[in-house]
């Protein structure tokens, strides 16, 4: 965890740099947006910024943090302006519904509990949870957060807890 | 939670998280459509000012030849007002694609800040309303005493100003509430980050 394997600018061309991490950044809006074609909406608003931002990163080392720092800004921008359009604020406000679908055997729904889960955790553990999942280290997660290293430590546990609650709940 | 714990349960849960997977070709592909849509709708907010300027200048021009009121007071609002507001469009425009520098709390506050400078503009709305009815009414006046003849196409004028005003003051409020969710959203996120 914590190496950065990916493009560097130099190499990072949009098809590079969404091959590496573009099924990161669908991960990232499916954790944010539950219904498909908003997603997919914001889907392409993150691969459209990443790429725009690209010219501006200047240490390389510092990629994987620098790309879902703005996967996740624009997944934020994209939860508050979408509140407009809906009547309660029932998925992203604090305490957010905790339903997930039942358990089951099968990969699909596996995966459906677990997005489930990570949705409705409160904004800050989810994101580091997500960053956390997509493999970054806890100092990358704390430059793509913008907060301390001690305080990623304690965000994961207690995103892990609530997510470990949610999931093994029936 | 022990660490052994801890770690059994994260790998477990990264297997699933990594098989939710993407088409990234497909991504590519959408990228390459969308990739120049920023300078796009920015030469459309250059373009409309600059053809608002140019209808703005006909009007002053119309005004002038034929000592007109009506054209020199319409000309007066399309050379000052769309100018004045490019640069906020530009820059509105330019800060929506900026997300590098900013944490995710603080694009929150950004957004928070920028809620409630729009629930401001709403109330401005309200007296845009008004200044349009008392533009009318002006023109009106100035039409009924003799100090401009305008006829035909203040009856348009008018009309298309009527209409416009019915749409207006139901979207005014519409986006009211829309902003004040959106308001209320940040505030609740905030305090998670808060808390956190």
């Amino acid at each position: 965890m914590g190496q950065n394997t990916g493009p560097t600018p130099d190499t990072a061309t949009p098809q590079a740099v969404l091959k590496e991490f573009g099924a990161g950044f669908a991960r990232v809006a499916a954790s944010y947006e539950r219904n498909a074609a908003l997603r997919e909406e914001l889907l392409q608003e993150i691969s459209l910024a990443v790429v725009t931002a690209l010219p501006s990163l200047k240490d390389p080392a510092r990629l994987r943090a620098f790309v879902f720092r703005i996967a996740h800004n624009c997944a934020v921008r994209h939860a508050v302006r979408n509140m407009r359009l809906r009547r309660t604020e029932g998925e992203y406000a604090a305490g957010a519904e905790k339903t997930v679908p039942p358990s089951g055997e099968d990969s699909d729904n596996r995966q459906e509990r677990l997005m489930e889960a990570v949705r409705s955790l409160k904004l800050p553990y989810r994101q580091v949870i997500t960053l956390l999942l997509e493999g970054l280290s806890y100092d990358e997660i704390a430059r793509a957060a913008g907060i301390s290293v001690s305080n990623v430590g304690v965000r994961i546990n207690r995103a892990k807890a609530e997510l470990k609650a949610l999931l093994t709940h029936e | 939670m022990s660490d052994e714990q801890n770690d059994r349960f994260l790998a477990g849960i990264g297997d699933n998280w990594r098989r939710i997977g993407a088409d990234h070709a497909r991504m590519h592909q959408q990228l390459r459509r969308t990739r120049h849509l920023p300078r796009l709708l920015r030469l459309a907010d250059i373009s409309g000012t600059l053809a608002l300027f140019g209808v703005g200048c006909w009007f002053a021009w119309e005004a002038i030849a034929g000592q007109s009121v009506f054209f020199a007071l319409s000309a007066l609002v399309l050379l000052a007002v769309p100018p004045a507001l490019l640069p906020a469009a530009l820059r509105a425009r330019k800060d929506s694609l900026v997300w590098a520098d900013e944490t995710p709390e603080e694009v929150l506050r950004m957004s928070l800040a920028r809620t409630e400078a729009a629930l401001r503009m709403a109330v401005l709305g309200q007296w845009k309303m008004i200044v349009i009815q008392v533009f009318l009414a002006v023109l009106w006046i100035a039409e009924t005493t003799g100090l401009m003849q305008a006829g035909e196409f203040l009856n348009l004028y008018t009309l298309i100003s009527l209409v416009i005003l019915a749409a207006y003051a139901p979207w005014l409020e519409w986006r009211r509430t829309a902003l004040s969710r959106e308001r209320d959203t940040c505030l609740n996120l905030i305090a998670d980050f808060d808390a956190a």
